[in-house]
């Protein structure tokens, strides 16, 4: 924090800086009220950018020019002010404590700095050393928890994998319900790639070292975003980089940071360990289940009997089978960076270095994340009116990605390996036995060793991004920008699947199944693309303030640009089985494709600032945009926000109870353009879809080219969707600021949305891009911080927030059903859909229930209704469940403790409510190796309370038990959910979390001291060391899902791999 | 401040004289529409129609038809062979009908309007009625008279016997502004041609769709009139001599079936023994055009209802699947159908001498077809299936429905539901196979019977047929004007 108030202090001051005479070496010491030395005061020449910092002594001792200011500033301590004058060089200052903790600045839209106090809506700061905390690859992870009103969204636990974050809500049915990421001006792109339930990203807010954020500020509503224009409708996170500042004693610093992390599986399905291989209660040699008899330690064979010979083992238990598979993954970060000010502090310069190398749980590195980041920053005073500036960011990225999905995954040939099947048994692939040829089953799925040692998904990205920024200052009031942002992204990809192509020559007996059935011709998808985003700023700021009135003027434009460009090519039947995945592999066809968007968008906007007496704020916005994706003729669109803040404490006697309060009340609007393309029908090349396969048939065919109209009709008459939200907050402090309280209320609503609506294929076309729909989040965040202890050895601070949304999509046309369907999965009769329904909230799960007697006047109402087999029978078509995606709410605490050095710090992560569908949880049932399926020890049942229909709108009690000769159980289990119906897929999300325990040691200064160091700061923590979850979940970590950023992705997962905790030890030298 | 505002008015005028700047919202992935002609369009129509139609709908028909029984081991197919029918299962297929071919259809016919072009409109109004028809016979009903028109998004559902008015009323509009030699489109069905063969296709569509209509309306004398032009197809209706051994370039059934093109472990279509007990019966040969022997070189039908999960002694290799190849023919209409077609107009109206022609060319087109010599037919004309008018209707009924096992199984599955023979017997099949003690006995089915599946539970019932399919989750979905779903036992139209 003090660290972050100096920067700050020092850009604020460094437009006047003017060129000194005669400097003057002062010295002193800075102590409180109560005589104690305080540490890191940041003493600054106004005008300039010198400055420096007290030691852990409260000693100082720089340079000035004399006949200048010096400020003494500290947080919880008034500023003092003090003139160096001729002759004199020591100071010994006392800082007296103060109300002024509010003196933080934040930056605010469009790299505007404000002082948070002025401002009329919510914006959350976290510090760069908070994010860096964890130690999070993911920058974004580290947020988790610790901003009310802001979700983050794991999208796996895979190394590599990209954070989704959602602020107040899911607001968009099918678009983008990701903030916009700024970088110190420049918005960031995101570039994401789904590939075998992952999502990966190449480049974006994912790429920054957290090492090189000095903070982070989450701009959650319409007022505070709507000058960011378009793409800030769900919000913005303004990412401020470190820069370049003197060290002790020296221009200059070198930092290094780094550290060891170990990942291991935290959750895991519950296994049964009664039932070995089979079905039905009958063994069966090539079972991908454990349906068979009960487990009795007897010598059993298994698998097919492959140039005579064939496995055996005892059939027992396993009970680690599946999970002995996964080792311990390692990860290495390292950060360092060496940063100063020039001798006439006119320049200052940043130059950093950080790798990271995640390796996930799999053996070998087939799920492994590498990253080299180097970045660059200086700005140069060139004259009082005048000053440059640039900001550089390299990085390249390695993600090797173990897929998740039906099949010859990993995660699916252990989910569906037998419980009494060992799998480091199958490590050898040299042994047939241990490969498709001769696997024990052939239904589907296969050896995991083999499936990690011949599949291939790796994404190779780079990305080249910055800013080049040029301020001029004509008038002592006036500052005029000109920045250019740049974010360049390219990127190579490649997923290979290998060729399993077996004549069965050496089977024996197959026991009916032959291993061939698992041929495969392998396949190589190769992508290269490149993502470019140009943007330009023009601002002109006008700050003035008379007498009690203070006044801000911003008048820019905005031009942006962005474009993509991709090509893709796949081959199959490949010629060379294994490792060669090239496109030039394939032995039948290769099939190019080719993909380009471009956009552009001017946007002009102007914004106000009245303050009265440093205590009301008004502030007026506006912004009109022109959007290349909406239609010619009515392409621009207008919108407005407001805001008034009251600081009433000003207002009222002085007092110790209530020390700082202030009243905001907040109204904005975003306007939001189209995605490209959406403007008018258009014709793509032929293709057809088969049951399964996607493309059954493609085109060119047969010597001939055809082109048919998109199932996705356009419109001309588009217009741009409205985001409109208002917002009322009170933030207070109690007691010297021990005790802070931000209190929120908002309701957002999004209107006019646009987006691709599902319409009955009949009408020539599955989805019509339309305006249509109007999604209400409303809710309120509370954020309290405490400080319960603080003496000069001991301090405990305790944070906690809370955010209680209610989502409602308040209108869908009902001649087009009333509902939009976001997601599903069906397989066989079997589905699930998540739709957005009117007069409901957003992700509501549809399926097939079972039936209950529904005449109120029956004596069995209420009753299930069961057939002939005893089994619960599913209604015809799908039915509400009334389960959904939303969480009822969600909250953190962040707390730690400090003494003698050492800090101990929890981060608590609770989210309560909502549901998500899980393949996981339904292949236990499938298979037979969750838990559950022990219900009743799988002896027949009646199911309690059911009912069979006599046929005449009669009912009578049920005495069938569930019919054992044809799968009954299993059907129980996999087609009728239990009672539960297609309900069965779904899963409490509510899960409460630890999210990282650390332990910290800073060295005292002293002993730093003496070995030429400025900082040594030892830390030991875990990530994710508890995780509790409501009783019903035996089956994964909810957190994650499969199916990707946006508010589909929330579906669930399909075939998830398992979550991880992380032990991790870290180093922190400063010199 | 006139040093600042100055240039930025002068920004504000720039842009809004640089719409020009801005109009670039148009796709370079896409052609332009007006570049887009009819032969563009053609190809992909055919395409999607040959994969929905040609598969399918042809896997299910053999499985609601019980022609088809389920492999041993696999389960992706069991609830057909149980007949089992569900709002998701043909959603996909409802809806590339619906977009990819009734859609790029409607545009072929409004071009061919538009440009005179009487051969298109003619080719492209006998596409769409054929998929229409399909859609009535699978859907009972079907959205017709407010489809494929952009500005109404929830069109209502017409019932099965306006859309069959509504086709043929098309089809004899499309027929009669055309010739022999006028112009037409190249397709994949007929390459590069005149309208002649359109017109026979044209034709025996128009009596499949009247022979459907027959038992529940007069439409005697249409029937009379087209019957006489006699002017039908020379050889099968289907798209032939087009596939190679290729992913997205063979046969669409066998990629998605047969082949390993996409890793599939999908071994799921095995004969059924209801079909395979009439044809060892009466010792016909087109068994082993249409299944391939087992491994002991013998076949062995499957009954419906089980995938025989526990069996130890029924494995995939015992059983037949059907002899799908690459390059074997999607039917759209053999000349067996249209024989057999002719074969009960006039068994029911008098003349069982032609009748009895038309019968036996029925069965020898079959044979044909199957790659047979029309000779190979003559143990099927004379044996137990000879031709006895006062019995034309059971004997038409299962003589058709063993044709069509090998080309067309839907088209079994919806003349089944007309003809309502094969009729079912009296043994059901858990009496032919004892899933709990694995015991098989196929002798107890009397060929030329169907049986109740096994684990028929809370659907049709016992000696029913499925006589439709549910309404499509993707229709129903976004539809405020589909209907309720109907019980799976009510018949379309025409069967009842």
């Amino acid at each position: 924090m003090k660290q972050t108030l100096l920067s700050f202090f020092v850009g604020s001051m460094i437009l006047t800086s003017v060129a000194f005479a005669q400097d003057k070496k002062v010295s002193g010491r800075v102590t409180g009220a109560d005589g104690k030395p305080l540490a890191g005061v940041t003493i600054a020449v106004q005008g300039s950018n010198l400055a420096t910092q007290t030691d852990a002594n409260g000693n100082y001792s720089f340079s000035v020019p004399t006949g200048k200011v010096i400020v003494f500033r500290s947080i919880g301590y008034s500023d003092k002010t003090l003139i160096v004058k001729e002759g004199q060089s020591a100071f010994n200052v006392t800082l007296d404590n103060s109300d002024n903790e509010l003196e933080e600045v934040i930056v605010t839209a469009m790299g505007i700095t404000r002082s948070e106090k002025t401002l009329g809506y919510s914006a959350t700061k976290i510090g760069g050393d908070e994010l860096a905390a964890a130690r999070n690859t993911n920058v974004l992870s580290s947020l988790a928890g610790k901003v009310a009103g802001v979700t983050v969204n794991s999208t796996g636990p895979a190394p590599g994998s990209a954070s989704s974050i959602t602020i107040r809500g899911y607001g968009s049915m099918t678009g983008s319900n990701e903030p916009l990421y700024v970088v110190d001006g420049v918005p960031l792109q995101s570039t994401t790639f789904n590939t075998q339930g992952n999502t990966i990203q190449g480049g974006g807010i994912s790429a920054v070292s957290s090492d090189d954020i000095e903070s982070m500020t989450v701009l959650k509503g319409a007022a505070a975003t709507a000058l960011y224009g378009s793409r800030a409708a769900n919000g913005v996170i303004v990412i401020t980089t470190k820069t370049g500042k003197a060290g002790n004693g020296r221009n200059f610093s070198i930092a290094y940071n780094g550290g060891i992390q170990l990942r291991q599986v935290s959750v895991f399905p519950l296994m049964q360990n009664e039932f070995g291989q089979g079905w039905n209660g009958q063994q069966t040699y090539i079972e991908n289940g454990s349906w068979g008899p009960r487990l009795d330690g007897s010598q059993q064979v298994f698998g097919p009997i492959w140039n005579n010979q064939q496995l055996f083992h005892p059939y027992s238990a396993q009970e680690n089978n599946a999970k002995d598979f996964f080792d311990i993954g390692k990860s290495f970060n390292n950060s360092v960076s060496f940063n100063g000010v020039s001798e006439d502090r006119k320049m200052n310069y940043y130059l950093s270095y950080s790798n990271v190398k995640d390796d996930g749980i799999m053996p070998t590195d087939a799920d492994s994340y590498k990253r080299n980041t180097i970045a660059y920053r200086t700005s140069y005073q060139a004259a009082d009116w005048l000053k440059v500036s640039s900001n550089l960011n390299f990085n390249t990225s390695k993600t090797d990605v173990a897929g998740n999905y039906q099949g010859t995954s990993i995660i699916d040939g252990l989910l569906e390996l037998p419980r009494d099947i060992s799998v480091i048994d199958k490590k050898d692939l040299t042994n047939p036995f241990n490969t498709p040829e001769a696997y024990f089953t052939p239904y589907g799925v296969t050896n995991p060793y083999w499936a990690l040692a011949n599949n291939y998904n790796r994404l190779n990205s780079k990305q080249f991004n910055g800013k080049l920024q040029l301020d001029i200052k004509p008038i002592k009031e006036l500052n005029l920008t000109y920045r250019f942002g740049f974010d360049h992204i390219d990127y190579d990809r490649k997923v290979g699947t290998p060729e399993i192509n077996l004549d069965d020559k050496l089977i024996d007996n197959d026991y009916g199944y032959a291993p061939s059935n698992m041929n495969q011709s392998g396949s190589v998808a190769a992508s290269y693309g490149r993502n470019y985003e140009l943007n330009h700023d023009f601002l002109a700021t006008y700050d003035k303030s008379f007498d009690k009135f203070s006044f801000t003027g911003i008048l820019g434009m905005n031009l942006n640009e962005r474009y993509a460009t991709s090509m893709n090519g796949t081959t199959e039947s490949l010629a060379l089985y294994e490792g060669f995945w090239q496109l030039s592999n394939g032995a039948t066809r290769s099939v190019l494709g080719e993909s380009q968007s471009k956009r552009r968008l001017i946007g002009l906007f102007g914004d106000m600032t009245f303050g009265y007496n440093e205590t009301v704020f008004l502030n007026l916005t506006a912004r009109n945009d022109w959007s290349s994706t909406l239609p010619v003729e009515k392409n621009h669109y207008f919108y407005p926000g407001a805001t008034l803040s009251w600081i009433f404490t000003n207002n009222l006697p002085k007092n110790s109870i209530l020390n700082f309060g202030k009243a905001r009340l907040a109204y904005g609007k975003t306007g939001n353009d189209a995605g490209v393309y959406q403007t008018s029908a258009r014709y793509i090349q032929a293709a057809a879809a088969g049951y399964y396969a996607g493309s059954i048939a493609a085109f060119p065919f047969n010597n001939k080219n055809s082109f048919l109209l998109s199932t996705q009709n356009g419109s001309n008459t588009l217009k741009p969707e409205m985001n409109q939200e208002f917002e009322a907050g009170v933030n207070l402090k109690f007691l010297n600021s021990r005790i802070g309280l931000d209190a929120v209320y908002y309701s957002r609503t999004r209107t006019d949305q646009i987006f691709p609506l599902s319409t009955d294929p009949a009408t020539g076309f599955a989805t019509i891009v339309t305006n249509v729909g109007n999604v209400r989040n409303r809710g309120i965040e509370l954020l309290l911080s405490t400080t319960p202890v603080k003496t000069d050895k001991f301090r405990w601070d305790l944070d906690l927030n809370l955010t209680v949304n209610k989502n409602k999509v308040v209108s869908l046309p009902e001649e087009l059903g009333g509902k939009f369907q976001v997601n599903s999965f069906s397989a066989g009769n079997d589905a699930v859909y998540m739709y957005a329904e009117e007069g409901k909230p957003l992700g509501t799960f549809y399926t097939y229930l079972a039936q209950h007697v529904d005449d109120k006047n029956s004596e069995h109402y209420g009753k299930l209704i069961v057939g002939e087999d005893g089994l619960p029978i599913l209604t015809p078509d799908v039915q509400s469940t009334g389960k959904n995606i939303q969480p009822k709410w969600v909250g953190g605490a962040t707390t730690s403790f400090s003494a003698y050095g050492f800090t101990l710090s929890a981060a608590l992560d609770i989210r309560e409510g909502g549901y998500m569908f899980s393949r996981t949880k339904n292949l236990m049932q499938f298979t037979g190796n969750g838990i559950e399926t022990m219900y009743n020890d799988r002896n027949p049942f009646i199911i309690p309370n059911s009912v069979v229909d006599n046929g005449s709108g009669t009912f009578s009690e049920n005495n069938n038990p569930i019919k054992m000769s044809t799968s009954g159980l299993q059907n129980y289990w996999n087609k009728t959910g239990g009672v539960d119906g297609g309900q069965y897929y779904l899963l409490d999300r509510s899960f409460r979390k630890i999210r990282n325990l650390s332990l910290t040691y800073n060295f005292p200064k002293t002993w730093v001291n003496s070995v030429k160091l400025s900082d040594i700061a030892l830390t030991a923590f875990v990530n994710n060391p508890f995780v509790w979850t409501p009783k019903s979940n035996k089956f994964i970590d909810p957190e994650g899902s499969t199916g990707g950023m946006g508010l589909d992705g929330q579906f669930g997962e399909l075939y998830i791999n398992p979550a991880t905790r992380i032990y991790g030890f870290n180093v922190s030298l400063k010199f | 401040m006139k040093k600042i505002i100055l240039p930025l008015l002068a920004i504000a005028i720039g842009v809004t004289s640089c719409k020009k700047y801005l109009d670039i919202n148009v796709d370079p992935n896409s052609p332009s529409t007006e570049n887009v002609t009819s032969n563009l369009i053609l190809p992909g129509v055919e395409m999607n129609l040959a994969t929905s139609y040609g598969n399918f709908f042809r896997i299910l028909g053999g499985y609601y038809s019980e022609q088809y029984a389920h492999l041993f081991g696999t389960s992706n197919y069991v609830d057909y062979s149980q007949f089992i029918t569900s709002q998701t299962r043909s959603s996909g297929t409802y809806t590339q009908l619906n977009t990819r071919v009734l859609n790029n259809l409607q545009t072929i016919r409004e071009k061919s309007v538009a440009t005179n072009s009487w051969g298109d409109n003619l080719a492209a109004t006998t596409l769409r009625a054929f998929t229409l028809q399909a859609l009535v016979d699978a859907y009972g009903e079907t959205p017709y008279s407010e489809a494929w028109k952009k500005d109404i998004l929830a069109p209502k559902y017409d019932d099965g016997d306006a859309v069959y008015k509504g086709i043929l009323a098309e089809l004899d509009d499309a027929l009669s502004k055309v010739s022999d030699d006028t112009p037409v489109i190249e397709s994949f069905l007929f390459g590069k041609s005149t309208s002649a063969e359109w017109i026979k296709f044209a034709n025996a569509l128009k009596l499949k769709i009247l022979m459907r209509m027959s038992k529940v309306q007069d439409v005697k004398s249409q029937l009379a009139t087209l019957i006489s032009q006699n002017n039908f197809p020379a050889e099968d209706v289907a798209w032939a001599g087009i596939w190679a051994d290729e992913t997205g370039k063979a046969n669409p059934y066998y990629q998605e079936e047969f082949a390993a093109y996409f890793g599939s472990t999908q071994k799921n279509v095995t004969l059924n023994l209801a079909l395979s007990a009439v044809m060892e019966d009466s010792n016909d040969a087109r068994l082993s055009a249409f299944f391939d022997k087992n491994k002991d070189g013998k076949f062995l039908g499957g009954v419906s209802g089980t995938n025989y999960s526990t069996s130890k002694l029924y494995k995939a290799e015992n059983f037949n699947r059907p002899a799908m190849r690459y390059d074997s023919p999607v039917y759209l209409i053999t000349k067996s159908e249209v024989e057999f077609f002719l074969a009960e107009y006039y068994a029911k109206n008098g003349s069982a001498a032609v009748a009895k022609t038309h019968y036996d060319n029925a069965i020898t087109e079959s044979f044909l077809s199957a790659g047979l010599k029309a000779s190979d037919a003559q143990n099927v004309i004379t044996g137990t299936y000879a031709y006895n008018n006062a019995n034309y209707a059971k004997l038409i009924g299962i003589q058709k429905w063993v044709a069509l096992s090998g080309t067309n199984n839907f088209e079994a599955w919806c003349e089944l539901r007309r003809l309502k023979y094969p009729a079912f017997g009296t043994v059901n099949g858990a009496a032919i196979y004892n899933v709990a003690n694995d015991v098989f006995k196929p002798e107890l089915l009397v060929p030329g019977t169907l049986y109740t599946p096994i684990d028929v539970f809370n659907t049709v019932g016992n000696n029913q047929l499925l006589q439709r399919i549910r309404y499509a989750q993707s229709s129903t979905n976004a539809n405020s004007n589909a209907p309720a779903v109907k019980p799976d036992k009510e018949p379309v139209f025409w069967a009842k």
